[in-house]
């Protein structure tokens, strides 16, 4: 018997419909990962990017057998940075970070606008994203800017190239994630099956009760992903962006 | 670890026992059977395209010359014996008594039956 953390879903589903084949299920329960992946954002990871003085592109490394979604943001000197649409010449917009000596004793945020600097001079004032794993920055990095990384947050999904190695079932997705998104992944992959026609475990009924679950459970984790794993956290941070 | 049901040989040897057919000289020679299970897994490929993940590769032995007993046929073992019960009536189509012709579509039809459902 395997050990691998994705055991514990093959065998639940394998049980639940007869006659399906381990290649199959794999390959439904990879398209059911990466549509879940893809909508609620819940695979999210931190890049540290080294600026070189006068470069403005930048293509993004990430974690093996993992593809880019979206970006969810970018930050340089803990600065974050306004996405531009595809052009550059926009200008800065971003009132800065709030840090702790900026909080009053009472709890309140709030400014305090003297100390606060409104033209944090990073030099890299808007980036743009034209093709998921590379950036482009509008501003070209000074001596002083390559200092710092530019730190990004990204949104993953699986990797398509993990479907064609030989026994690779658990494409590299954190390992927490198998227990966390057991009933998610459960579901939406034996709706997936359910619903294929002319198979001996074809069941709409079935597919439509395990689909419906899915994507309810989707739209929660969508929600979990923006607020983090914390009971009744707003979903918002101050001043804005990720 | 050995199954049941790995090799063509192993495939030939059981649908000679369902067509009792087991003394030499045979009255299904092996390439009419290995011909056959040819087209089974044809059949199969349309009926079940999964079962041929990832590469939809549909295997063929050779029917001609010496017959490779141990040459191996890759599918899931949950459906092998589908591909002997084809393999048996379609031998048996050629045979025009009443009585075979009746068995030989109870083999197809069953062949078919278990690829798209559970009950078989």
């Amino acid at each position: 018997m395997s050990c691998q953390p994705s055991e514990r879903i093959m065998q639940t589903i394998r049980v639940s419909v007869p006659g399906v084949t381990d290649d199959l299920l794999r390959l439904q329960m990879f398209n059911v990962m990466d549509e879940f992946l893809r909508r609620t954002n819940a695979w999210q990871h931190l890049e540290d990017i080294e600026l070189i003085e006068g470069e403005t592109n930048y293509d993004i490394p990430t974690p093996a057998g993992s593809e880019v979604v979206r970006w969810l943001g970018v930050s340089h000197k803990q600065t974050p940075i306004t996405a531009s649409p595809a052009q550059s010449g926009v200008t800065m917009s971003s009132l800065g970070t709030l840090v702790p000596d900026l909080t009053f004793p009472d709890g309140d945020a709030s400014y305090l606008p003297a100390a606060t600097d409104l033209h944090p001079g990073t030099g890299v004032f808007t980036y743009t994203v034209y093709r998921p794993n590379y950036i482009s920055i509008s501003g070209a990095p000074s001596a002083e800017d390559v200092k710092f990384p530019l730190v990004v947050a990204l949104a993953l999904t699986v990797g398509k190239s993990c479907l064609e190695c030989e026994d690779c079932g658990d494409w590299d997705v954190p390992e927490y994630m198998w227990d966390m998104f057991f009933q998610d992944w459960n579901d939406g992959t034996l709706g997936r099956l359910y619903a294929m026609p002319a198979k001996p475990w074809s069941s709409p009924t079935h597919a439509q009760y395990h689909l419906k679950r899915f994507r309810n459970q989707m739209a929660f984790r969508m929600q979990e992903a923006r607020r983090g794993y914390v009971w009744n956290m707003p979903a918002w941070r101050f001043p804005r962006g990720w | 670890m050995p199954a049941a049901l790995e090799t063509v040989g192993q495939y030939l040897k059981e649908c000679r026992v369902l067509l009792q057919d087991e003394n030499v000289p045979y009255r299904y020679e092996d390439a009419e059977l290995v011909e056959a299970m040819n087209i089974a897994l044809m059949e199969a490929r349309r009926l079940r395209a999964d079962l041929f993940l990832p590469l939809f590769e549909v295997p063929y032995f050779t029917s001609t010359g010496t017959i490779d007993t141990t040459a191996k046929v890759t599918l899931d073992p949950m459906y092998r014996s589908s591909l002997v019960y084809y393999i048996v009536g379609r031998a048996q189509l050629r045979d025009d008594e009443a009585t075979t012709d009746q068995r030989a579509t109870a083999m197809l039809g069953k062949f078919t039956q278990q690829l798209l459902s559970i009950a078989s």
